[in-house]
């Protein structure tokens, strides 16, 4: 425990217990004794909470002092001498009586309670406490438990009152959605009546709590935490990179709990990382290579799978047929590495395509650029003098990377959102500028204009030929002044939507340049930024390298013996339109029938293409359109790595055996490679080895050529959409509370527009490509003229398409 | 508050304007309505003469008067307690440092006083320093206001010099104990006196330094009179239930210690109690005194420990009868 001690404080000498130990002023007691290995027990103290003193039971006698002080709140003072329970009868005194006195009303339930085994509470009256109690009188009683939401379950009985979760919901996660009432020995954690609390971080409510108060409704009563084996791995959940351990018992997934890693995620992990497990052993799970006979799906075995898919490879080579790949964003870098290979060096083809979000000229450069350059890391989060977010809602497309940039403006750092629709996430200090989907590009066009006319220097040919004939708004002077009043100290972070609009994400690339800041690239999914760095992407091969560039292509031959295919591949919309000319097409872990903003033409595709070959773990939409199902592994069944939003690479470890029969992809993709007849990797090791060969040192970043401008979108109303969190993709399956806990689905409009619609009412949203029915909310939390639909009401429809909203009839 | 609250804000007033504050706020309990209604009122008042509000008097100064109900809690009384309060928050004590000299309302530097300190700036700065120093001892200058109450015949708030006797107080102003009783006890400085007084102690001077060499806090200067009859084990009972009661439960000793040192009073009170709660008790009061977060922790243990003291043998009566041996 403890968060890392600053060291830019000038240090302060003191002795606990007659032990000298040197620290940085402002330091508390108990972080002292802790850098000292001498644990101070407590129970409301938490590092990374505000110190409150309220539990009492760190008291430690400080010479000179007349009373014990608490060592949570007490800061070191030079020459200080503290003595704690094991030298002083003061200080071992007062904890004795601070731990009777919270067991007095406390039950003697260890035996039925989910704490039992991992509680501070037990474990201190174990090591500390008398054998029976002096106390006679009845305890305080409150009915119980009482669900705060469907996950989390409350014992008031079990409560010692430390006001940890509180705390957390105010002070980490912005949703003070639970807090204290009443008084005295009837004071109790307790929701608002008519709010319940409702929060995406709420799970790390129950890992803080030092006691059973605040159990997991999905866990409770499950398993013992020493009847758990245990393993440490990586949340693949989104890109924020959360260290996570997963627990299992006799081989059933039972809990996962955030692990400590203050340069990620701190002490904490989003609720969907934390209770979306169940996917993984859903009885609904592809646990058997299956081949499509006379129509209809056969379990056949690996070794006549591997021969079908082999076979019809060799075919298609044979008869001159081109291949494709679409591959999902979850992949581990070991996997996304081995696809990308496979689809160079086994199918022969550049048509291969990760992405969800097709863009530009500058998407692609910038995409290249990204493993090449120092890019943004959660450390210039925490060092930043602004923090400007672009097109992605972080609060619910990377939660943690939310709680980090939370934290800066809670020191009172500036924090602008650009986007059609204002993030929930509760920042202090946060100001929204609303911009139209599809406008990105002109704003910033404008910002970059604005910057110019105050005297920057720094911006490249291509961003000054893009930004011509736009007149800087005052709301773009006045975001240029803010990016030019900090100067070297801004961090830009842009979500992986931007690329829609052609230019935007080049512009912010370009523009973070001009002002020496740091970029960030926040995809939404946990393997976009490893997909990217291996090059699932028609123009890219692994490390950033071009396949139209003869020196970039010249360090493959080496590696992979063979030369990858030099003309620039096809994205998977082109894919798509001419599937019915292609050999084999094959899938891995992407489910585009149901994903893609078009998923007519997708499913339309898949049913034409000849042969589909689909890796997953299970018969989605698109591998049931499939002619072989290959079951993958889920990621707590396999080992290897995965590149969070940072480009740190992040290590994942299995927690349980691959369901069934499954495998790894680098695995089934190695077997067809040597059934096609050619040399491939075979282990995590060879794969690795072979990256290390490709990786490229990271240097300083340089402009990227901007293009075209997005045209401005229509006149009247454009659709914005993104995924929420907590949405209906697959990997929710069986995570049925968790699911109760996601917002409804509701159409969003700003009043302006809200044209005689009331919130509530029910509506229909008309699109190019669809419709959808739900009721509206009229929110001034949309930007004007754009309607917000979340991307998985069944709807489909891109970003700053126009759309029409009309009362739904009848 | 309720009979002259102009000496109040005009205390207030002096106040603000020797810090340099614009902002003024009366914080009052929230059940003393007819003391925030006249204070309401007599604030109206001072805007209307314009000493309050914007250029008061012509002088190009400033100054706001907010009065503040609170929602009923004793521990508001507590300094920092009392700015959450103001503030929209728990009623619940601040860790300090910082002390509200330095961050208080609002993160700003700010004064905390209590009302009777406030209304006697007035008439020092009417009447000179030396005028005040003439009342009381050297060493508690001025006067202090009493409250009477309890078995007394005329009880009521009376205003003399500091150092006058407590004998005085009791058998001359308030008429001494009521229905001619024997007096059994009394309580130098309310509720929070830390030690209980009985009859030995009439002759004491009511200053703070008299008071505390005599064993006790002068506090707020409540005098509560115990007659003979009174028992003393549910007058203890009675003010612990007040602390529990009031204790905000943001620490442990406090909220739990309040809490079972009741349950062990009513258990005298209904002829359940043991020899060994006496000891008990007085070792559960010493596990809150110094170890509470502010200061009505410690405050909260002198019923039980004052009592316990000097009345030990009403506990024995309890214990031996079985229940209170009083009747009253």
């Amino acid at each position: 425990m403890g968060a890392p001690l600053t060291a830019e404080q000038a240090p302060v000498n003191l002795t606990i217990d007659g032990e000298d130990v040197s620290v940085p002023a402002g330091t508390l007691i108990i972080r002292a004794a802790e850098e000292m290995g001498k644990y101070i027990p407590r129970f409301c103290d938490h590092p990374l909470l505000d110190p409150l003193g309220a539990c009492r039971q760190c008291l430690v006698e400080v010479e000179g002092q007349r009373k014990p002080l608490t060592a949570c709140t007490t800061p070191v003072a030079e020459g200080m001498v503290v003595k704690t329970e094991f030298t002083s009868e003061l200080a071992r005194d007062g904890q004795e009586g601070v731990l009777e006195f919270l067991l007095i009303n406390h039950p003697l339930d260890c035996p039925m309670c989910d704490k039992g085994g991992e509680c501070p509470l037990q474990d201190q009256a174990l090591a500390y406490g008398p054998g029976s109690s002096r106390y006679i009188d009845p305890k305080r009683r409150f009915t119980k438990p009482v669900p705060i939401s469907p996950l989390v379950k409350l014992d008031r009985e079990r409560c010692v009152l430390c006001a940890r979760c509180t705390r957390f919901s105010d002070q980490i996660a912005g949703d003070p959605f639970i807090e204290l009432f009443e008084r005295s020995a009837l004071e109790q954690v307790a929701i608002f009546e008519d709010e319940p609390y409702e929060s995406i971080f709420s799970g790390n409510v129950i890992q803080i709590c030092p006691v059973g108060a605040l159990t997991s409704s999905t866990f409770r009563f499950r398993a013992r935490p020493f009847d758990m084996a245990s393993a440490d791995t990586t949340c693949n959940r989104c890109a924020s990179g959360c260290r996570i351990t997963v627990q299992t018992r006799r081989g059933e997934l039972v809990r996962v709990l955030a692990k400590d890693d203050h340069e990620v995620n701190d002490e904490w992990i989003c609720d969907k990382g934390r209770f979306a497990h169940p996917y993984a052993q859903s009885p609904e799970r592809v646990v058997e290579p299956l081949v499509r006979k006379n129509g209809e799906f056969v379990a056949v075995s690996w070794a006549e799978a591997v021969q079908v898919v082999a076979d019809r490879i060799t075919a298609a080579r044979e008869a001159g047929k081109g291949s494709a790949v679409i591959a999902g964003q979850q992949l581990v870098d070991e996997d996304a590495y081995a696809l990308s290979r496979f689809a160079r060096t086994v199918l022969g083809t550049n048509d291969v395509d990760a992405r969800r979000v097709l863009g530009g000229e500058d998407e692609d450069a910038v995409l290249a650029a990204l493993p090449k350059t120092i890019t943004a890391a959660n450390q210039d989060i925490d060092t930043a003098k602004l923090i400007v977010t672009i097109g992605v809602d972080l609060h619910e497309e990377s939660p943690i990377v939310f709680l980090r940039v939370r934290k800066a403006g809670r020191k009172g750092v500036p924090v602008r959102e650009i986007s059609a629709r204002r993030s929930a996430g509760n920042v202090q200090g946060a100001r929204w500028t609303a911009c139209r989907p599809g406008e990105e590009a002109t704003l910033l066009a404008g910002v970059a204009r604005a910057l110019e006319a105050r005297g920057n220097s720094g911006l490249d040919p291509s961003t000054r030929a893009a930004m011509q004939g736009v007149d800087p708004t005052s709301e773009m002077q006045e975001l240029a002044a803010a990016l030019q009043g900090v100067h070297g100290s801004v961090v830009i972070l842009v979500g992986e939507r931007l690329a829609a609009v052609p230019g935007a994400l080049g512009l912010a690339w370009n523009i973070t340049k001009a002002v020496d800041g740091t970029f960030g690239w926040i995809p939404r999914k946990a393997g976009a930024r490893g997909a990217a760095w291996a090059g699932l992407h028609p123009a890219l091969l692994p490390g950033g390298r071009s396949v139209e560039s003869t020196d970039d292509r010249a360090a493959f031959g080496e590696v992979w013996g063979i030369d990858p295919p030099s003309r620039r591949g096809r994205d998977a919309r082109a894919i798509f339109r001419t599937a019915p000319e292609l050999g084999v097409l094959l899938l891995a872990g992407a489910d585009p029938a149901t994903d893609f903003a078009d998923r007519q033409q997708a499913a339309r595709g898949l049913d034409d293409a000849p042969f589909v070959v689909a890796l997953d773990m299970f018969l989605t939409e698109s591998a049931r359109r499939a002619d072989v199902v290959l079951p993958a592994a889920a990621a707590y069944e396999r080992n290897g790595t995965v590149l969070n939003w940072e480009g740190r690479p992040r290590p994942v470890k299995a927690a349980v055996p691959p369901a069934g029969l499954a495998q790894a992809d680098y695995e089934i993709l190695a077997q067809i490679a040597n059934a096609a007849g050619g040399e491939f990797p075979q282990t995590l090791e060879a794969l690795r080895k072979e990256i290390k060969a490709l990786l490229v040192q990271p240097a300083a970043a340089h402009a990227v050529t901007v293009g075209q401008l997005a045209r401005p979108s229509a006149d009247g109303l454009v659709l914005a959409t993104h995924r929420p969190l907590l949405d209906d993709g697959t990997m929710m399956k069986g995570a049925d509370a968790l699911a109760q806990t996601a917002a409804p689905v509701v159409v969003e409009i700003n009043p302006a527009d809200a044209r005689g619609l009331t919130s509530g009412e029910p509506v229909v949203v008309h699109a190019p490509l669809g419709e959808v029915r739900a009721p509206v909310l009229v929110t001034d939390a949309v930007a004007r003229g754009v309607v917000f639909v979340p991307a998985h009401a069944g709807f489909a429809g891109r970003a700053g398409e126009a759309v029409t909203v009309e009362k739904a009839g009848g | 508050m309720e009979r002259d609250p102009h000496q109040l804000i005009e205390g207030m007033a002096v106040g603000a304007y020797a810090i340099g504050s614009t902002e003024m706020y009366i914080f009052c309990r929230g059940e003393f309505a007819y003391a925030a209604r006249q204070l309401e009122r007599a604030a109206a008042e001072a805007y209307e003469a314009g000493i309050l509000g914007k250029n008061i008097m012509g002088s190009g100064y400033d100054l706001d008067l907010i009065i503040h109900r609170g929602a009923g809690a004793y521990i508001c009384g507590e300094e920092t307690a009392l700015l959450e309060a103001i503030e929209g928050r728990r009623g619940q004590p601040r860790l300090r440092p910082p002390f509200p000299a330095t961050h208080g309302l609002f993160s700003k530097p700010t004064v905390v006083n209590n009302v009777e300190t406030f209304a006697c700036v007035p008439h020092i700065i009417t009447n000179g320093a030396d005028w005040f120093k003439g009342f009381g001892t050297e060493k508690s200058p001025g006067t202090k206001m009493f409250c009477l109450s309890g078995d007394v015949e005329r009880p009521g708030n009376y205003e003399v010099p500091f150092g006058t006797p407590a004998r005085d107080l009791i058998e001359g102003f308030a008429g001494g104990v009521k229905g001619g009783k024997k007096l059994k006890a009394f309580t130098p400085g309310g509720a929070s006196s830390t030690q209980f007084f009985g009859p030995d102690k009439l002759d004491t001077n009511m200053d703070w330094e008299s008071v505390m060499a005599a064993g006790s806090l002068l506090g707020t200067g409540a005098i509560i009179v115990f007659a003979e009859d009174v028992c003393m084990v549910r007058a203890a009972l009675r003010y612990t239930r007040f602390y529990a009661h009031e204790s905000c439960g943001k620490c442990t000793p406090c909220r739990e210690g309040t809490y079972w040192m009741v349950n062990t009073l009513e258990r005298f009170e209904n002829g359940q109690g043991r020899e060994e709660d006496i000891a008990i008790m007085n070792d559960v009061a010493g596990n809150i005194i110094g170890r509470s977060f502010c200061a009505l922790g410690d405050f909260s243990i002198a019923p039980v420990t004052s009592t316990t003291k000097l009345f030990a043998d009403e506990y024995r009566q309890h214990i031996a009868k079985g229940g209170c041996p009083f009747d009253r």
